[in-house]
């Protein structure tokens, strides 16, 4: 017979274990609740060390780099003027893109709601390409969302909180997406290689005319799980294996995945 | 119990330090990982337990924030605290004892196992992705930082948690 001090701890244990496995399930299972209580307990260290290490981070950022710094500097400042320009154009060309759109049934462009997000961090580490942005499921975001932004399919929401929602771009080792080749009809499955990586297609069929600088777009085809149509790639390179019947491709993302500062998430489900 | 939670404590700054200061950064297309040097640093500096359970914390806080399986980190913090304590026990690298190069060593070395573990345990929790990323350059750029710093961050951890924590050798 337990001791009456062994009982009250295996009871105490008891009911802390289904505190807080209900609690738990609540909060949309364990794994969601241990991670969002990380976040929780982690936010006032972060917060406190950030106010202090903020500068420290920006001088050792812009120490690093430096020289980059300047040319997208430089860059930046070319583009706002040619963007200034081109703002009394696009106007009309947006009304000329609502009427082709209507025209060629293109269901994303236009049509689709989306939602504007700023990029407010990425990845903590290198072993996963995403990003974390200021929109959650408090502005319709689910998980499997599409994201672009730059003139290309950046990723899919993955996860989501209420003010947040962490993007996995398609650079992660994980991503796979299907998309169609140019105008040769070619399909195939863009895989990514891991962060500051490009992107690459296996096995495509020698029969397939593909040729460096086709842009690869998604199909939306079968129920997939991205619209139709978004550009996600250029083609770079072409590695053809003697006596191989098909041959890979290297590619590059249209957008630029390391200098995200906007991003748009197209508030599309598949099927809709 | 003051030992514990000054351990704790001091952790989770390391921890806040990495996600701010670090993480943002890319050395190489590399993340900087204070965390693993702060588990060897605690290894070779306190003792094994304290060196798993700081490990852990600081893994946790990354876990938190990651698209990674949760506790993929907080183990391999754990797992290289532990491993590098043991190391730190035996006199091997520990800050006390042992030659002032064999702590760069002992660092250099608990990056590597602290990469391939993070790689194994992301993979029997179902991330095989581990294996594809820059486990290659994740390793070399961090083996030269852990080189350099593991010294210097374990004589503060002992300053931040206390000499009493250091084990009997």
């Amino acid at each position: 017979m337990a001791s009456p001090v062994v009982r009250r701890r295996i009871f105490s244990g008891v009911v802390a274990g289904v505190i807080f496995f209900t609690v738990a399930e609540l909060t949309g299972g364990p794994a969601h609740f241990l991670r969002s209580t990380g976040r929780f307990v982690s936010a006032p260290f972060t917060w406190a060390v950030s106010l202090v290490s903020h500068p420290v981070g920006h001088l050792m950022t812009g120490a690093l780099n430096y020289s980059d710094v300047v040319a997208q500097n430089r860059l930046l400042r070319e583009q706002l003027a040619h963007d200034q320009m081109l703002i009394n154009q696009q106007q009309y060309q947006a009304n000329e893109l609502q009427r082709l759109t209507a025209s060629l049934n293109l269901p994303f462009v236009g049509t689709t709601p989306t939602v504007s997000a700023q990029v407010i961090g990425i990845s903590p580490t290198n072993f996963a390409a995403t990003v974390t942005i200021s929109r959650g499921q408090a502005d319709g975001l689910l998980p499997g969302m599409p994201v672009v932004g730059g003139g290309g399919l950046l990723g899919t929401v993955t996860s989501t909180t209420s003010h947040s929602a962490i993007v996995t771009l398609i650079t992660d080792a994980a991503s796979a997406i299907t998309g169609e080749i140019g105008t040769s009809g070619a399909q195939a499955v863009i895989y990514g290689s891991g962060d500051a990586r490009p992107l690459r297609v296996t096995a495509v069929a020698l029969s397939k005319s593909v040729s460096p600088g086709d842009i690869v777009s998604t199909t939306g085809a079968n129920g997939d799980l991205l619209p139709p149509g978004i550009p996600v790639a250029k083609v770079t390179s072409i590695v053809v294996t003697p006596g191989a019947t098909t041959y890979n491709l290297t590619l590059t993302p249209l957008a630029d995945i390391t200098n995200l500062g906007y991003v748009s998430v197209l508030l599309w489900e598949p099927g809709t | 119990m003051t030992g514990l939670i000054r351990l704790v404590i001091a952790s989770a700054l390391v921890g806040a330090v990495q996600l701010s200061v670090f993480s943002p950064i890319r050395l190489a297309h590399v993340t900087i990982m204070l965390m693993w040097v702060w588990a060897l640093a605690l290894g070779i500096s306190l003792n094994r337990w304290y060196a798993t359970i700081g490990g852990a914390v600081v893994g946790f806080m990354l876990d938190a924030q990651s698209s990674t399986p949760l506790l993929t980190f907080a183990v391999t913090g754990a797992v290289v605290g532990y491993l590098c304590g043991r190391l730190g026990e035996e006199g091997i690298g520990d800050l006390d004892g042992a030659a002032w190069w064999s702590g760069p060593i002992v660092g250099s070395l608990g990056i590597v196992i602290s990469v391939l573990s993070a790689m194994l345990i992301a993979t029997i929790f179902g991330d095989g992705t581990f294996w594809r990323g820059n486990a290659g350059a994740s390793m070399v750029v961090n083996m030269l930082l852990a080189a350099v710093l593991v010294r210097p961050v374990g004589r503060f951890a002992r300053w931040a948690i206390g000499d009493d924590m250091v084990v009997h050798r």
